[in-house]
């Protein structure tokens, strides 16, 4: 029998002192293995991940890098749609090449909301949410009949089919002539207006991914790979595939609607050209590249491809043709993304010098 | 005691390490051998044959006169980004252009839409901004614009031109406009609505639009044909423009052809062929090759720094154009240059004509810089100027 490290106990002798903090592997109750953050030494960098993202917004200035913030704020926005769409493509199964739709949903309401009925702002980025959410809804309808390459067409078409509506329906969307969005009151003292942007933006995706990660890990998670993985199989274990695969949609578009109304008080100015079949495809190359069917993927990839092109920008026409083939080369060597690299990396240097 | 001595020194040390580091309180962007400008171009993507002839020609000609020795003793470096015309992009490197690489003046950016996402933070940056390509009417009634300067002709005003001319001249009655579903077109067809309305006798009997995606446009080349137009007045890119020209030529249908200056590129005679014969277009300086000296000379020096220039004679040019009055107020404000110099300094500037730019005018209300257009026509592969300069009221 094994006798498990807890602390308070002392360690029987040198021998068994582990070098590194893995040692609370043995896991005796079924509640243990839930804990999202494992250990002190986990918790720690935790911790100081979330005060050093919450510092960021008046550390950046101090330091000369205010110009970063608006980054950040574009990060913060990817991070929530790859997170979103992961969970609807790498956890469920279904492929979606129209999430510039929902964001351009999200992004559309909220200027509306906030322009035309003078919400505030938290009003309105939880109309954003709720508004794309159900169209996710109504997208994720046809996902009850369609699978494979039909359904990823019929998303194509929903991104599309928002784009044209956007375009030609100009009282509602300012047209092609583009929509002023006000300016957010965030309500934060002190600060400057990006610094403000910035941190809503942080919060706002550190939550969403703190949710996803729940999600992932809990009855709805586990229903959806059961779909992804066999959707005959999950329904006769008794997983609702009308409830589950809609619900996919809905939060995938909610976290997208989300990002969208970001994107809108980022650039205060609307245009149905931001929002093009082209965001769909850099949307799903994040997820492919950072990892499929992991929340920690989505955050990698969305980061990677937020920063690449900004720091790329020097090779001009090259940086399309490099995005391909980073993307090509991922999925030839890498299928698991970023993410499952690091996992690899990781067991390797536990299982040292075995 | 001995601590509040020590206390007082490290104060004192701190305070002279601090001066010592400022130096002397100069102007962003501005050191004593250097003068830095950026912009935010589309250098890929779709608007790259605008973006990377007009930032080439930019860069050439700041080179051009550095090896004449600079401004002022000051050479001149231009800090390109390229935004692949997305406004998220484009916001990002302006950001980055004043906050990081600390540029003295911000020169164009391309598109509508990018200059919409950038306009609140480079005012509120208070960033000198010369000639932000997106439409000048958006300006008309924007009241801080203290350190802007545009140099850029209104299509809102060249579309009531085009009109009038079309029906003082040519004989137009029913008229049919071609336009990008953006605010480019819409502004252009907005013009000629106001030019329908002073002009009697003329009606605006079809309004085609496209997107600047479109592949083809045989549709609406139909559609304006069977309008019943005996005048076609177009806002489009030169790709779209040679492609309508050419279908409605196909077609059989030959109304009189009115383009704005957006379409004045020599490359229109290589797109459109023979159907690009007998357009009347506006210009806003005076094209090459039309017989203006010092225009040619211009792209003759462009084309020796950069020969890939010679290829888009006029986009090149037309960079010259929006940097030419800024370089003019650079000389004007003298060697001890600060950012309010400069704006006093371009404020000087009266009907002043550069190498491209003609008649230059601004003041301390005045932020329009150029307001006027003339009429060129095409004829066997070239242009020909045919009318002296048509001047509108400036609203901003």
């Amino acid at each position: 029998m094994f006798t498990p490290l807890a602390p308070g106990r002392a360690a029987p002798g040198l021998a068994r002192i582990p070098l590194f903090a893995v040692a609370r592997t043995l896991v005796e109750r079924y509640e243990d293995d839930l804990y999202l953050v494992k250990g002190p030494a986990a918790w720690t960098a935790v911790a100081a991940l979330l005060i050093g993202l919450a510092a960021l917004p008046f550390l950046l200035p101090r330091l000369g890098m205010g110009y970063l913030l608006f980054i950040a704020v574009l990060a913060s926005a990817n991070v929530i749609v790859a997170v979103g769409l992961n969970l609807l493509v790498g956890y469920a199964g279904l492929i979606s090449l129209g999430h510039a739709g929902f964001v351009a949903i999200g992004a559309y309401a909220s200027g509306l909301l906030a322009a035309r009925l003078e919400v505030p702002w938290p009003a309105a980025w939880l109309g954003a949410a709720a508004i794309s959410a159900a169209f996710g809804f109504l997208v994720g309808l046809p996902a009850l009949r369609l699978t494979g390459p039909y359904l990823t067409i019929a998303t194509l078409g929903f991104g599309i089919a928002v784009y044209q509506v956007l375009t030609n329906w100009t009282e509602l969307s300012g047209g092609r002539g583009g929509l002023s969005v006000p300016a957010l009151g965030l309500g934060v003292g002190g600060m400057s207006a990006i610094q403000q942007l910035a941190l809503v933006a942080i919060t706002a995706a550190v939550a969403l991914c703190w949710i996803a990660y729940n999600l992932a890990r809990s009855h709805i998670g586990r229903a959806l790979a059961a779909i992804r993985d066999s959707d005959i199989a999950a329904e006769v274990t008794g997983v609702s595939l009308t409830w589950y695969k809609t619900l996919a949609f809905a939060i995938s578009a909610a976290y997208a609607g989300v990002a969208g109304a970001i994107i809108a008080q980022a650039l205060r100015h609307l245009e149905p050209q931001a929002f093009t079949f082209l965001e769909s495809i850099t949307y799903f190359a994040m997820i492919v590249v950072g990892g499929l069917g992991t929340v920690t993927g989505g955050i990698i990839g969305a980061l990677l491809l937020t920063l690449i092109p900004h720091y790329l920008s020097g090779i001009k026409q090259w940086l399309p043709i490099a995005y391909g083939a980073v993307i090509i080369a991922m999925m030839l060597f890498e299928p698991q993304g970023l993410y499952g690299r690091w996992l690899r990396i990781r067991r390797y240097f536990k299982a040292w010098p075995l | 005691m001995r601590t509040v001595a020590r206390i007082a020194l490290a104060a004192v040390v701190v305070a002279a390490l601090g001066a010592a580091a400022q130096g002397q309180p100069a102007e962003r962007g501005v050191s004593a051998t250097e003068i830095v400008v950026g912009t935010t171009m589309p250098l890929s993507g779709p608007a790259a044959f605008w973006g990377v002839p007009i930032s080439g020609a930019m860069e050439a000609w700041f080179r051009h006169l550095n090896d004449q020795g600079g401004i002022n003793g000051r050479r001149l470096r231009l800090v390109a980004k390229d935004d692949g015309y997305l406004p998220p992009r484009a916001v990002a490197n302006t950001r980055e252009l004043v906050e990081r690489d600390g540029v003295f003046a911000l020169v164009s950016s391309l598109g509508t839409a990018n200059v919409f996402a950038a306009r609140d933070y480079v005012i509120e940056s208070q960033t000198i901004w010369i000639t932000p390509l997106g439409g000048t009417d958006i300006w008309a009634g924007f009241r801080q614009r203290k350190y802007l300067f545009v140099t850029y002709p209104s299509y809102i005003e060249e579309g009531i031109y085009l009109t009038t001319y079309a029906a003082a001249n040519l004989r137009a009655r029913n008229i049919a406009v071609f336009y990008q579903n953006d605010l480019y077109g819409q502004q252009g067809l907005l013009g000629v609505k106001r030019g329908v309305d002073r002009a009697r006798g003329t009606r605006l009997v079809a309004q085609v639009s496209y997107e600047v995606t479109d592949a083809e446009v045989s549709a609406q080349a139909q559609k304006m044909r069977e309008s019943g137009a005996d005048t076609v007045i177009l806002y489009a890119t030169p790709r779209h423009g040679a492609l309508i020209v050419r279908e409605m030529a196909r077609l059989g249908f030959r109304p009189t052809l009115l383009s704005s200056f957006t379409l004045a590129d020599p490359a229109m005679f290589a797109l459109a062929g023979e159907a690009w014969n007998n357009v009347y277009l506006t210009a806003y300086f005076p094209l090459p090759g039309t017989g203006d000296a010092r225009v040619d000379a211009t792209l003759a020096t462009l084309s020796r720094i950069n020969p890939a220039l010679a290829r888009n004679p006029f986009n090149a040019i037309a960079g010259v154009g929006f940097v030419e009055p800024f370089l003019e107020g650079l000389r004007r404000a003298g060697r001890d240059l600060t950012k309010d110099r400069l704006v006093s300094a371009m404020e000087t500037l009266r009907n002043w004509d550069g190498e491209v730019m003609r008649g230059v005018t601004f003041g301390p209300d005045r932020r329009q810089g150029t307001n006027r257009i003339f009429m060129i026509k095409s004829e066997a592969g070239r242009y020909t100027k045919l009318t002296d300069w048509y001047t509108y009221p400036t609203r901003f």
